[in-house]
């Protein structure tokens, strides 16, 4: 009894894939509108602006998922597709299962990446990092507390830094 | 693809125009091998419409690399629906058991280290210049700009390894090992339960340690020179042993400041250890935690 509900939990998270799929969007592809269309109004827009010549370069909509627990798609002005995505929210995983809430030891062993610094407090699991990707777990006091995905035409002009 | 003719006739150009010896050996690819390149690049590369898209493509004389570079259409100007998806770089490509894999992306020439042929792209050695001239810069990791972990990690990558030093609590040992580096980082202040490792905007540069071949100075002290050359490029440089640092350490001091600390004790800023009359590497002393 327990297992089939435990596939269909398994079945229904939004898997974070490095190639850019995130659940049922994916990035440099899925629009506003299609975000908008999927999961209602968000709880905050903001505005992403360039860090040089303070243009508007994408927005940031925000879905809560409960107390400190948030979502956030970025879609870029330039291409007017998602761009990035954010989430403290245990019910998105990786392809390999690791998730927020879960212990950084656990996700990393389960990525087979190690637990290195970054540019931002904590440590990250660099699920996939290369010139235009930067997918990675963050973790701090010994948990999973986030997942980043930056795509090739990221609003965010430092990146990850 | 419409811009296949057109990239060929910009080559062939180039071939005319006699533009350096990479033009005029590499090739267009067969049939074949462009669909095989075109299929191994990034989804979000092939997924740009066609209508913003020009792929040129040159495989180098022996068939195992390519260079894949794209350029927006003719007339496409700055602020169009296209400008979204130009970019100034290019691929690299390496063909191994059949398959084509990209091995680099970039828009400078590829690093020597990976051996990409000549005739297809030129190579660049890789930055690898230690100096405490203006606070220190090690190769692109300037100090002076940003001493924390974090502007390390934003100048060389993600490192390979960090570890809490033992029996130093807020000190972290970074290793970059591609490059043979190994930094210190450290603070005196706050550090959050995670360590030193998990704080990378709160540590700053102790010291750095270059043992790869490819290190120099400022004056041009390569790691395996001779101790000859040292001291013609160094004069004044003497040999003694350092013990203020987080390890002890004996060496030729090349440049001596003297420390901030009360005592007033020199430090060697850059320090080159010997072994058999030969540099077997180079050590940046900064201690900008403080003492």
């Amino acid at each position: 009894m327990l297992l089939p509900l435990v596939l269909l939990a398994l079945g229904t998270a939004p898997v974070v894939h490095p190639d850019g799929r995130i659940g049922q969007f994916r990035i440099d592809r899925t629009t506003e509108a299609q975000i908008r269309a999927a999961l209602g109004k968000p709880a905050r827009v903001d505005s992403v602006f360039d860090e040089v010549n303070r243009r508007r370069v994408g927005r940031a909509l925000t879905y809560r998922c409960g107390r400190g627990c948030s979502t956030t798609y970025s879609v870029s002005v330039a291409t007017g597709k998602l761009s990035d995505f954010e989430t403290t929210s245990p019910r998105f995983r990786t392809e390999r299962g690791s998730h927020p809430g879960m212990s950084a030891a656990q996700a990393a062993r389960l990525e087979g990446k190690r637990l290195l610094p970054g540019c931002g407090d904590g440590l990250y699991a660099y699920v996939r990092w290369d010139r235009h990707h930067a997918f990675v777990l963050t973790a701090s006091h010994g948990r999973i507390n986030g997942i980043a995905y930056l795509g090739p035409h990221s609003v965010f002009y430092e990146g990850l830094c | 693809m419409a811009g296949v003719p057109i990239s060929r006739a910009l080559l062939a150009g180039l071939f005319g125009l006699g533009v350096g010896p990479a033009a005029l050996e590499a090739r267009p690819p067969t049939p074949t091998e462009r669909a095989a390149i075109v299929a191994a690049l990034p989804a979000d590369l092939r997924d740009i419409p066609p209508s913003c898209f020009r792929l040129d493509i040159r495989v180098s004389r022996d068939g195992r690399y390519a260079w894949v570079g794209d350029t927006l259409p003719h007339g496409e100007h700055l602020g169009s629906p296209c400008t979204a998806y130009g970019r100034n770089g290019f691929d690299i490509l390496r063909k191994r058991a059949r398959r084509w894999r990209i091995v680099y992306e970039g828009s400078v020439d590829p690093p020597c280290a990976l051996r990409v042929p000549r005739d297809l792209i030129g190579c660049n050695e890789p930055d690898t210049e230690l100096d405490v001239r203006d606070g220190a810069t090690i190769a692109s990791f300037e100090t002076a700009n940003d001493p924390t972990l974090a502007g390390a990690i934003k100048a060389l990558g993600v490192p390979s390894s960090c570890a809490r030093i033992p029996g130093l609590r807020s000190f972290a040992s970074v290793r970059w090992r591609r490059l043979r580096l190994r930094m210190i980082f450290a603070t005196y202040g706050y550090i959050p339960k995670g360590g030193p490792c998990a704080a990378p905007r709160r540590v700053v540069l102790d010291s750095a340690f270059a043992t790869g071949r490819a290190w120099r100075t400022g004056r041009g002290l390569h790691v395996g020179d001779s101790v000859a050359k040292l001291r013609s490029v160094y004069p004044h440089a003497y040999r003694k042993r350092y013990v203020r640092g987080v390890r002890p350490i004996a060496g030729w001091w090349l440049v001596v400041r003297l420390s901030r600390a009360p005592d007033r004790h020199w430090v060697p800023q850059l320090l080159a250890t010997a072994r058999e009359g030969r540099v077997t590497g180079l050590v940046v002393n900064v201690g900008l935690e403080g003492v």
